[in-house]
């Protein structure tokens, strides 16, 4: 089990109840994944700091793993997933383990959206601050702006007034007549409605304005960030010219929507299928979550960005499938439980393609860019770069790679190809958008040389997954 | 900036150096969150352009917020818990 967020968990959960042997491989302290971030011990609060979405589904799923054997591998980072199965992870003295089956829930991330400022120390994004929050108990002292497109906009801003921070206005990149269209699909989650209208009640308790149709031109400062800039935007985010408006702030937080993540299933050989609307890939998956590599499956997030439910019912059917598939669950009883996991699953198809909606990228947003704005952050490849080279016929991402070192850095091309996508589905023709990918390689993140010194010889490393 | 939030308990204080300077700390703080409410929001400084960088994606998989140790390994300040006794350099 790559991953310990709601699909993860759920799938480990699944599967030991089953009485196959897990693992599960995490990288922070403690397992929750993103969404389930809580105050890292041993820090503590009465209650949790940021009203939980989805407490339910977290109560279920400790109670669930508390009554199951399942091995923790928690401050570990996956560097490498071999042809046998074999996982590489970095945690001191444990350093492979070899899989039967292996279920990669690695979630997703939040859509990089480049402008001119973007990589100013004080622009950060809206989980960036969430996390800051939610599991070190830290609040911004000065001016905050949010910006970006979402319901997680007014969440976000209104916990921060409520807690006493100095929220000067959220700007949100989609019309109001849009989100009042938007919310008319919204019955079927009447909870997240009430909520909405909560947010928005707090947010004007506080004389927080939101900027409807509103996105950011500029972030200005010279060390740190010092004023935003933004304006007025069409349905399609091309900012109008002679709308814009300035403010003096601190922190500037965003969110565009969120990115599958692939970056475990590139470097296990997964094919994968590029989605220029979201400006990402998926991995391709068949009606059993299995990937085009055997014994490889996927759940959550990064099957698609579906939200917590659809990821907890997808981790439960993996875990089942892979019970099935080792003989742990009767053929009989299997077809049952997973045809029925399958129309649940289904049921938020719904909330998938809202999602969908809201987030789909806008030609707008590469309206933002200018020569000079950095595209890769790690790189620091300006845009002038990456036209220059697109101009010249690089019509590939791995070639402008290559050529650039655009998606070489640390980061491994997660906060600059989803904007080279933008950029590309933009010029290129549906088919030549819809047909890019990136080649990774071991390590998928950067290692100390005295990692690979210390791995076991194959002997070694055979009696280490025994153990 | 960032402040610490009142109705938090916070345990046994101690005292990490960053740039030379004592700076307080928790346990269970990251390096990130140690520096912010320090104050320090720049964390590194570009390879090329000597750009200063900070805090972008809090969840270790941008790297933008790598900081210094006293023997010179750099580590990303959002998923390092900070330790007594620790020495960190930002905008390096």
């Amino acid at each position: 089990m790559i991953g310990d967020g709601p699909a993860g968990l759920r799938a480990a959960v699944s599967a030991a109840q089953r009485g196959v042997e897990v693992t599960v491989i995490g990288e922070n302290p403690l397992h929750g994944g993103q969404i389930f971030r809580q105050l890292t011990p041993p820090l503590q609060a009465p209650g949790h700091i940021m009203e939980l979405l989805d407490r339910r589904i977290l109560a279920d799923l400790q109670d669930d793993l508390s009554k199951v054997n399942i091995q923790f591998l928690n401050k570990s980072i996956v560097w490498g997933i071999f042809d046998d199965k074999m996982i590489a992870f970095d945690q001191n003295q444990r350093s492979l383990i070899k899989a039967r089956k292996i279920i990669i829930a690695e979630g997703a991330y939040e859509a990089p959206i480049a402008f001119p400022g973007w990589t100013l120390p004080g622009v950060m994004t809206v989980g960036g601050l969430q996390i800051l929050l939610k599991s070190q108990g830290m609040i911004p002292t000065g001016k905050i702006v949010v910006a970006g497109t979402g319901p997680l906009l007014l969440y976000t801003a209104s916990q921060l007034v409520e807690k006493g921070a100095d929220v000067l206005a959220v700007l949100e990149a989609s019309s109001l007549s849009q989100w009042m269209r938007w919310s008319t699909k919204m019955w079927r989650m009447p909870g997240i409605m009430g909520k909405g209208i909560k947010y928005m009640h707090t947010l004007r308790k506080h004389r927080v304005p939101v900027h409807y149709s509103t996105v950011p031109l500029a972030a200005n400062g010279s060390e740190e960030l010092e004023e935003v800039v933004f304006a007025r935007a069409d349905k399609q985010w091309f900012p109008k010219p002679g709308t814009e408006r300035r403010m003096e702030a601190d922190i500037l937080c965003l969110n565009f929507g969120f990115i599958p993540s692939t970056q475990f299933t590139h470097i296990a050989g997964c094919e994968h299928i590029c989605d220029p609307t979201m400006r990402s890939w998926i991995p391709k998956f068949n009606s059993h979550y299995e990937t085009s590599v055997e014994g490889i499956f996927v759940a959550g997030d990064c099957t698609g960005i579906g939200g917590v439910k659809k990821a907890v019912l997808e981790g439960e059917f993996v875990g089942l499938e892979v019970a099935r598939q080792m003989e742990r669950l009767p053929a009989a009883e299997a077809e049952g439980r997973l045809s029925k996991l399958r129309k649940k699953i289904r049921a938020y198809r719904w909330y998938q393609q809202f999602l969908r909606n809201i987030y789909a990228f806008r030609p707008g947003l590469i309206d933002l860019l200018t020569d000079e704005t950095i595209i890769c952050r790690c790189e620091e490849i300006p845009y002038k770069e990456i036209s220059r080279l697109i101009g010249n016929g690089s019509h590939r991402l791995e070639k402008i790679k290559l050529l650039s070192r655009t998606g070489m850095g640390r980061c491994q091309g997660r906060f600059c190809y989803p904007t080279l996508l933008g950029i590309f589905s933009g010029i290129l023709s549906e088919d030549e958008a819809c047909s890019q990918d990136f080649t990774s390689r071991v390590p998928a993140k950067p290692l100390p040389l005295e990692v690979l010194f210390q791995l076991p010889d194959s002997d070694e490393a055979a009696h280490d997954a025994n153990s | 900036m960032f402040k610490r939030l009142e109705n938090i308990e916070r345990r046994n204080p101690f005292t990490i150096r960053v740039d030379g300077e004592p700076v307080m700390a928790y346990h269970g703080e990251t390096l990130a969150a140690v520096l912010l409410a320090a104050g320090k929001m720049v964390m590194r400084k570009t390879f090329k352009g000597h750009m200063g960088r900070g805090y972008y994606c809090g969840m270790g998989i941008c790297h933008e917020c790598l900081v210094e140790l006293g023997d010179g390994t750099k580590v990303r300040s959002c998923q390092t818990l900070a330790e007594p006794d620790m020495e960190i350099w930002t905008a390096r």
